[in-house]
């Protein structure tokens, strides 16, 4: 059982990371090796996609438990589990499944369907075009007589249509309307942040206070009007230009301090690397590192 | 009896395996979608089903009338191979010769200078035809030399250089000049294609990618250094590491929870395991939950992969064994929530404002979110210890969180919790490395300020530091 748990998995780890690094450096004669270098994270998207699995049974358990047990704020788990089956239900049946679907009739009623949207007046199968090597061509016709073509990925029936709406409702209405407003709090929580992060309590934070006014006031008009209005200030009002000051500051000490954060970052990726590969660095297995 | 139908154990199974085929089908269907969809969209038109008005025709007719005929693009197409063969062999003279071109257009008034400018040149270009023939020569010769092939390269690209300097020089209008001109030009471009067709060659056969050589130095170096002082470090040599006070702070904060009875939120970032910091942030969470586990501290860690979830169970699990506490491991508060980005920071905001933990780690990848977490963290009034190796991330955990771990500190942490003899000696040698950097950086900054003033711009100091650079790219 130990091999299984912690030595099989520091073998293959090591197999495979050497595997990888010879790939990354292998030429055009060793095509078989340097391929791998494309074909690896193929496999692991795969891997990584059957490991929803894992993901929906914690997500499902979880929250029936808390229904089930009643738990205190156990209303959210309904929610979860109702928007959970209802999307998938919603997603498999419009998907564009072909057991949903039923074989294109001349004279038949379907709805356009492209992208997320769905036509909202039908149309009618007029021709069916046979194409040789191709996907038949579909010749539809509004109601105002005017004729299109259309694949047959593209037709809905009505039924299928309204499932479609709901879906595009749910998913654009809501979905994508909390998401949009999750990231618009970002905007109030930098002005908290930055409330608290500018209060000057120490040499440090004065100079990052500093700064920090000298960029907010470089990135609104108000910087420029009042260089120009410092630049009348003899000797030193030419120095004063706040845009340009923003600049500076961008370039060289953020620049410069943002580059060492990348080198160090980066080395330490490659020192932790290379611990995993050689099985120095373990604990990710469990247990002792 | 519960109120709420709970479906058989079993089904689960069956349920998930059919989601994740679902998934993988849905995936495949995305991407082939995504390949069609130009097609697909461009299907529902009025011309592509013949409903086009006819007078649109004339248009047409007058559009390919304007267009070049297939002789004309032919021939396009072959000077613009040509340039480009004649740039790929001129890479390192070119610039010179640009120079000195703007220069003579510059003073291009037709005086008697400029006239001496052009004999000179005219005598360069024979001379250098003459030498284009030898080396021509020897191409057929000595063809699979490399010397040679550096020599020919060089000897055709100061031949092109001069000739492609004559477009702008005001030329002598002999028709027995612009023979020889394009004689030249001939042989040059025959010259560079023999010699880039053997450098292809060369290159097919390689078993080494010979533009990554730099990278395989540094590897090598680093794992020399890591080698040497994890020996070191295991012979019982001490090594000085720094005190990191964001890893210091973190049994400081789990004994706060314990000490309010609240509980520690712990996320390991958002992205899956082939990322290394989600790796450096599930190591942490293997000692936090040991305190937890000492402490019998609630632990809770959502998470936003389900690899990832899977891993930390199975981490967390070993920890609460270790201090023989598994009994009060509950896996369920070690839970996935949602791949998306800010349907996880809803998630675990939600949790946050639910169970109130006196203690919150964000140790991984965070982009957008690890504001929202760190202020949402601070509302409740935990004490946060945060870490990312992203830098665009660092100012927003620095502003909302008690603690930050900046860039390699993340990855220094398994080594300066654990005090394993191996790994401090790894970190030191990590550091080696990066002095090593900094040296190599102070250098090229030193030649290139030098370099790029009035003094160093004709001195040795230019080459040392296009060398220099060269040997870095």
């Amino acid at each position: 059982m130990l091999f299984l748990k912690r030595t099989l998995p520091l073998i293959i780890t090591f197999v495979v990371g050497v595997i990888m690094l010879s790939a990354f450096f292998a030429g055009p004669s060793l095509r078989f090796l340097s391929q791998l270098e494309t074909t690896f994270p193929h496999w692991i998207r795969i891997i990584l996609n059957f490991t929803m699995i894992l993901g929906a049974v914690s997500l499902f358990r979880v929250n029936l438990q808390k229904i089930s047990r009643k738990v205190d704020g156990y209303g959210y788990s309904i929610v979860l589990v109702v928007g959970f089956v209802s999307m998938t239900f919603l997603g498999m049946v419009t998907g564009g499944w072909p057991m949903f679907e039923s074989e294109v009739k001349i004279g038949d009623n379907y709805h356009l369907f492209s992208g997320n949207n769905i036509s909202s007046e039908p149309v009618t199968v007029v021709d069916i075009v046979k194409q040789e090597g191709l996907d038949d061509r579909i010749i539809v016709e509004t109601d105002d007589g005017r004729r299109m073509g259309a694949s047959e990925g593209r037709l809905r029936t009505t039924g299928m249509g309204w499932l479609l709406s709901m879906r595009t409702v749910v998913f654009e209405g809501v979905f994508k309307a909390a998401q949009a407003t999750m990231f618009s709090l970002l905007a109030f929580y930098v002005a908290s942040a930055s409330f608290r992060a500018f209060r000057v309590k120490s040499k440090e934070a004065a100079l990052l206070m500093g700064s920090a006014f000298i960029v907010m006031l470089g990135n609104v008009p108000l910087g420029k009007m009042l260089s120009d209005l410092l630049a009348y200030i003899p000797f030193i009002g030419v120095y004063m230009d706040i845009p340009a000051l923003k600049e500076w500051i961008i370039d060289y000490p953020s620049s410069a301090a943002q580059s060492a954060i990348i080198i160090g970052a980066v080395l330490g990726m490659v020192s932790a690397s290379i611990k995993i590969i050689l099985g120095i660095e373990r604990s990710h297995l469990g247990g002792r590192g | 009896m519960s109120l709420i139908w709970r479906p058989p154990r079993n089904c689960f199974f069956f349920l998930i395996l059919f989601l994740c085929i679902f998934q993988t089908f849905s995936v495949n269907a995305e991407q082939s979608a995504d390949a069609v969809s130009w097609t697909e969209d461009t299907e529902i038109t009025a011309e592509l089903v013949g409903d086009v008005v006819l007078e649109s025709v004339g248009d047409a007719e007058d559009t390919v009338s304007q267009m070049p005929d297939a002789a004309e693009i032919f021939r396009l197409m072959l000077e613009e191979n040509n340039a480009a063969a004649v740039e790929s062999s001129t890479d390192e003279a070119q610039p010179v010769v640009v120079a000195e071109t703007s220069d003579s257009q510059a003073e291009s008034d037709y005086s008697v200078e400029t006239a001496q400018s052009v004999e000179t040149s005219r005598s360069a270009e024979e001379k250098e035809a003459t030498e284009m023939s030898v080396a021509s020569e020897v191409l057929d010769e000595t063809a699979q030399s490399v010397e040679a092939q550096a020599t020919e390269m060089s000897v055709a690209a100061e031949v092109v250089d001069e000739t492609e300097m004559s477009e702008f020089v005001p030329q002598p209008e002999t028709p027995l000049a612009q023979a020889i001109e394009e004689a030249d030009v001939d042989t040059a471009i025959a010259a560079t294609d023999v010699v880039a067709e053997k450098v292809d060659e060369e290159k097919v056969k390689s078993y080494f990618r010979r533009e990554r050589w730099n990278v395989l130095v540094i590897i090598a170096a680093l794992l020399c250094f890591i080698s040497y002082f994890t020996f070191q470090a295991q012979r019982g040599k001490e090594l000085f590491v720094r005190r990191i006070s964001g890893l210091s702070a973190l049994d400081e904060a789990v004994g706060r929870a314990t000490e309010m009875g609240r509980g520690v939120l712990y996320i390991p970032g958002i992205r899956d395991m082939d990322d290394i910091q989600t790796i450096a942030g599930i190591t942490i969470m293997g000692h936090v939950a040991k305190k937890t586990a000492e402490y019998d501290t609630p632990f809770y860690a959502p998470m936003s992969r389900s690899f990832v979830m899977s891993v930390a169970q199975e981490v967390v699990k070993q920890s609460y064994l270790e201090k023989g506490r598994a009994d009060a491991f509950r896996p369920d508060r070690i839970n996935y929530l949602t791949d998306d980005q800010f349907g996880f920071t809803a998630g675990v905001s939600g949790l946050m404002m639910r169970e109130k933990p006196a203690a919150c780690f964000f140790l991984g990848t965070f982009f957008a979110e690890s504001l929202i977490l760190a202020e949402t963290g601070n509302k409740v009034g935990a004490i946060q210890v945060a870490g990312t190796a992203e830098p665009s991330q660092i100012p927003f955990f620095v502003a909302a969180c008690d603690y930050t771990l900046i860039g390699e500190e993340l990855f220094a942490a398994s080594a300066y919790l654990s005090q394993n003899p191996k790994e401090i000696g790894s970190l030191k040698g990590q550091d080696v490395s990066k002095a090593i950097i900094i040296g190599i950086i102070i250098i090229g900054t030193i030649l290139m300020s030098i370099s790029t003033t009035e003094f160093g711009s004709q001195t040795i100091f230019h080459s040392a530091t296009k060398a220099y650079m060269q040997l870095f790219d």
